[in-house]
């Protein structure tokens, strides 16, 4: 090769390389927060539901985060916080991410016409306005009063409150969808409909909605956080970071910060790294899925 | 007729309220009850009471849930009509007295935060324009990137540790005055103090202020901040400043269009703020202890008032809906291409 | 081979909005169209030619008037799912290529649909078979089939679109605008490979487009459009050379049919 080859060779695949380790840089703060999540029983000392020690110790060799107003060890329970924040946010990220996906594409295909498809979807639009107009804490406290304070209840009040990003970006984006010829040109080669919005409208429409997906992940954690702090969250003795800050106060105002502020520090460092890969993401996406489709063959052929 | 077109703009939005407010509640009436659970009978287990078809019966005509799901939505109605959303279970009162002699003291909790917000975009934006330095300008931008990703109490908390625990600056977080009663005349803590001549209360609140509105200042100004970025981005394309450029206006001049121009942008995202400030204020009062509708939503949770939380919606969702017309009609006030319909009638 | 048909317009109007914000895109008018017609449809952008074609096609419907498609109406046609599919595979139509295939469905794949809905046809062999010749027919290159839409060029966009109505081998082409968006170079192709398949397999033509060249140079007959009225209408060759109507008169000014047309072959 010539000099001026060998050059451009070196110079191309430097260009390259960049590209994919920038991908997973992005992606580590989130996957350290899952490894935590994942292996809180290997990493936390103790029990995080039962009292261990004397109460109101300070960080030590044996407690690291110290013990809280009850005696449990800070370390463990702010662990398994993260276990718990994780779970939940994983849950709530999908459930509203496909259900909005799904209740989007309906509305976005149904709200034109005018059958009693054409209302439900109409409806359906608009009771999301109406529950978008409501603070996400406030619609927590309702629901949560009304159903009680559960796994499952928290679920379902966050990913009502979550819900609604994707389904009015699906929306939008089924709305655009339509209006694209190609709509028109399968009409005219004879598609049904039905085939067509499957075929066509969905897998086109869904970029919105999966890109929202890491937004979703650290609202939940906010939310849940939130509503943990001022009581209405999870029921003790879970571990859960919101309420272990709010019952770690007291503590606070007579000089013994560790029970609120690290829980809290926790709080922090999650929400930064998803934030952190939420922004990332879109970037390095497609390098991502790039290397991805290059690994998995690709069994498409030419003929419908 | 003419004025009807010139005006219709903010005379439809104002009318549709009443009509939005309405469909929400019979909508959060139906969903309230169509949630999986029976409210009666776990607040009777939680009370430890005997799950009896009479005790049943009894609380359920308390909470209002007796009778078919049809006559209660008509007593709903009639209720709402009068301005009654029924008493709590808690206190007896009635549920509007319960949300409006709270809700003030949040809504003035929430205007010093965002006040405090808009300020400091304010200063950042106008650095920002201003200094073309390298560093000040990637720091800002930084800071800008962390909008509503740092919950308001968690900041908060840092705070109490610097500026209480540790420096001593800053009193506990024991409520807004350390002894006596606030007083009440509009419900808005500061002016009530202010107008009753209640001087000491008023100097401790507008210190055990500072923390609060410190910590919302911080975590919503990155927000704002983007809005203004975004809007600078914009603005400084726009048509209207290259003709201002090439018409040789002083830079000052241009500045300030530019910087007004992009301030705009800012307000209008408020209206869909406030849903946030909602919640950062609730959280905040919890850990400052003071009163407002946070208080009330936990004590209603707390004893399962059924009528309270219903009605806490509702009223929280009203004022949500107010304050966001009255920023969609400031900002279509301030720029006629905002209004509806005004657009179409220039073709 | 396609047999002979009748396509009949009578009266067909078509009117938007109300009020003060009322539109005619089509006055009424009659038109007669048969296996025969190489006919073209000129006009500016409001014309109404567009909303014509699409009107034959059922993608918009005439507030007024018939439209007859051998005996029966194009609203009776679309009435049923089969005489829908019947009614497409006879009537095709091609519009401008903007974004007239699904970007994520390779060109193959989106040629061979309407052979499947249209024509029936599953057996693979049998479709990779159409697909090779309606390539050729067309100077594509088949292994293109395996591209996706934004890997080939507009004109072979262009064409691929055609070749998705062709393949079904219908009776009467609708084309819309289809080498409007093309350099001058290419249009003499596109325009040379439709011309010539339209008299090979006896197919009625339907060109409506605003640039003069492309239009009389596929054409036989004309029709002059404006703000939705067919100003005047006729052999091609007679209404460039003696126009009738003011804006006829204008629109040929200084046009030389041989001219035109030796520069797109």
């Amino acid at each position: 090769m010539t000099n001026t080859q060998v050059l451009r060779a070196a110079a191309s695949r430097k260009r390259r390389k960049p590209g994919l380790v920038r991908a997973v840089l992005a992606l580590v703060p989130v996957l350290v927060l899952v490894t935590v999540a994942v292996f809180a029983p290997a990493i936390a000392p103790f029990d995080p539901e039962r009292s261990v020690d004397a109460a109101r110790l300070a960080p030590s060799v044996s407690h690291w985060f110290g013990t809280d107003a009850v005696g449990m060890d800070v370390f463990s329970r702010t662990v398994y916080g993260t276990r718990i924040a994780v779970r939940f946010a994983i849950v709530v990220a999908l459930i509203a991410t496909i259900g909005g996906i799904l209740i989007g594409v309906f509305i976005g295909l149904s709200e034109s016409s005018r059958g009693p498809l054409g209302l439900l979807g109409r409806l359906l639009n608009q009771i999301s306005n109406y529950i978008i107009a409501v603070p996400d804490i406030i619609l927590g406290i309702v629901i949560v009063g009304i159903m009680g304070a559960s796994d499952l209840t928290l679920t379902i009040a966050i990913t009502l409150c979550l819900i609604q990003a994707p389904i009015k970006l699906t929306r939008v984006e089924v709305l655009r969808v339509r209006g694209e010829s190609y709509l028109e040109a399968a009409e005219m080669a004879g598609e049904p409909a039905l085939r067509s919005a499957l075929v066509h409208v969905v897998p086109n429409s869904l970029g919105p909605a999966m890109r929202n997906l890491p937004l979703i992940f650290g609202n939940c954690v906010i939310i849940l956080a939130s509503l943990g702090f001022i009581g209405v969250g999870l029921p003790m003795p879970t571990p859960e970071w919101g309420y272990m800050i709010s019952s770690g106060v007291s503590a606070l105002m007579l000089g013994q910060w560790w029970p609120a502020v690290f829980p809290a520090i926790f709080v922090l460092l999650s929400v930064l790294a998803v934030a952190f890969t939420a922004r990332a993401l879109p970037k390095t996406w497609p390098v991502l899925a790039d290397r991805f489709s290059k690994i998995i063959p690709n069994r498409r052929n030419s003929l419908a | 007729m003419n004025w009807w077109r010139g005006n219709r703009w903010w005379l439809v939005r104002i009318l549709r309220l009443p009509l939005d407010v309405f469909v929400f509640a019979t909508i959060a009436f139906f969903l309230i009850r169509l949630l999986p659970g029976d409210p009666v009978v776990v607040s009777l287990a939680s009370r430890n009471e005997p799950v009896t078809p009479e005790s049943v019966a009894a609380l359920e005509a308390q909470m209002g849930l007796d009778g078919s799901i049809w006559s209660q939505l008509l007593r709903f109605w009639g209720g709402m009509f009068q301005g009654d959303f029924g008493a709590s279970l808690v206190s007896g009162a009635p549920v509007t007295q319960e949300v409006f002699s709270r809700l003030p003291s949040t809504v003035e909790l929430i205007l010093l935060g965002l006040g405090a917000a808009f300020v400091a975009t304010i200063v950042l934006g106008f650095l920002y324009t201003r200094f073309s330095n390298r560093a000040l300008r990637k720091s800002i931008q930084v800071y800008s990137s962390f909008a509503t990703t740092v919950p308001v109490f968690v900041i908060a908390v840092f705070a109490l540790l610097l500026l209480y625990v540790k420096l001593g600056w800053l009193p506990a977080p024991l409520g807004r005055v350390s002894s006596g009663v606030l007083p009440v005349v509009t419900g808005f803590p500061l002016l009530d103090e202010a107008i009753t001549g209640n001087w000491r209360m008023l100097g401790e609140t507008l210190v055990r202020y500072i923390m609060p509105v410190l910590a919302m200042m911080l975590a919503y100004t990155p927000n704002l901040l983007t809005q203004y970025l975004g809007g600078l981005d914009r603005e400084i394309a726009q048509t209207t400043t290259r003709f201002q450029v090439a018409s040789g206006a002083k830079r000052g001049w241009i500045f300030f269009s530019v910087f007004r121009r992009s301030l705009s942008s800012v307000v209008v995202v408020f209206g869909l703020f406030f849903g946030s400030l909602i919640g950062g204020a609730v959280t905040i009062e919890n850990l400052f202890g003071f009163g407002g509708i946070g208080q009330l939503g936990v004590r209603s949770v707390e004893s399962i008032d059924f009528p309270t939380l219903q009605g806490f919606l509702i009223i929280v969702v009203a004022f949500c809906l107010i304050a966001m017309l009255v920023v969609d009609l400031v900002n279509m006030w301030l720029d006629p291409r905002r209004r509806p319909g005004v657009a179409a009638e220039g073709n | 081979m396609a047999e002979s048909f009748e396509l009949v317009l009578s009266g067909v109007r078509k009117d938007y909005g109300r009020g003060s914000t009322a539109l005619t895109a089509v006055q009424p008018l009659d038109l007669r169209v048969t296996e025969e017609s190489e006919l073209g449809i000129i006009g500016e952008s409001g014309s109404g030619k567009s909303t014509l074609s699409r009107m034959i096609v059922g993608l918009e419907h005439p507030t007024s008037g018939e439209i007859v498609f051998d005996g029966r109406s194009v609203k009776e046609w679309l009435s049923t799912r089969r005489s829908r599919l019947e009614f497409r595979q006879q009537v095709q139509y091609v519009a401008q290529d903007t974004t007239s295939f699904d970007p994520r469905k390779t060109l193959g794949e989106a040629v061979a649909v309407p052979l499947r809905f249209l024509r029936g046809i599953t057996d693979r062999d049998e479709i990779r078979d159409r697909l090779d010749a309606i390539a050729e027919e067309l100077a594509l290159d088949p292994a293109m089939y395996e591209r996706l839409p934004h890997q080939v060029s507009g004109g072979q966009r262009q064409r691929f679109a055609l070749a998705r109505s062709l393949v079904v081998e219908p009776r009467l082409l609708l084309c819309d605008e289809v080498v409007s968006a093309l350099d001058v170079s290419v249009q003499g192709t596109v325009l040379n490979l439709i011309k010539g398949f339209v008299q090979r397999h006896r197919m009625g033509l339907m060109f409506v487009a605003h640039g003069l060249p492309a239009v009389t140079f596929i054409s036989r007959e004309l029709l002059v459009m404006k703000r939705g009225e067919v100003v005047e209408s006729g052999p091609v060759r007679d209404l460039v050379e003696s126009p009738q109507h003011p804006y006829t008169r204008e629109l040929m000014n200084a046009y030389d049919l041989d001219d035109g047309r030796k520069e797109l072959s």
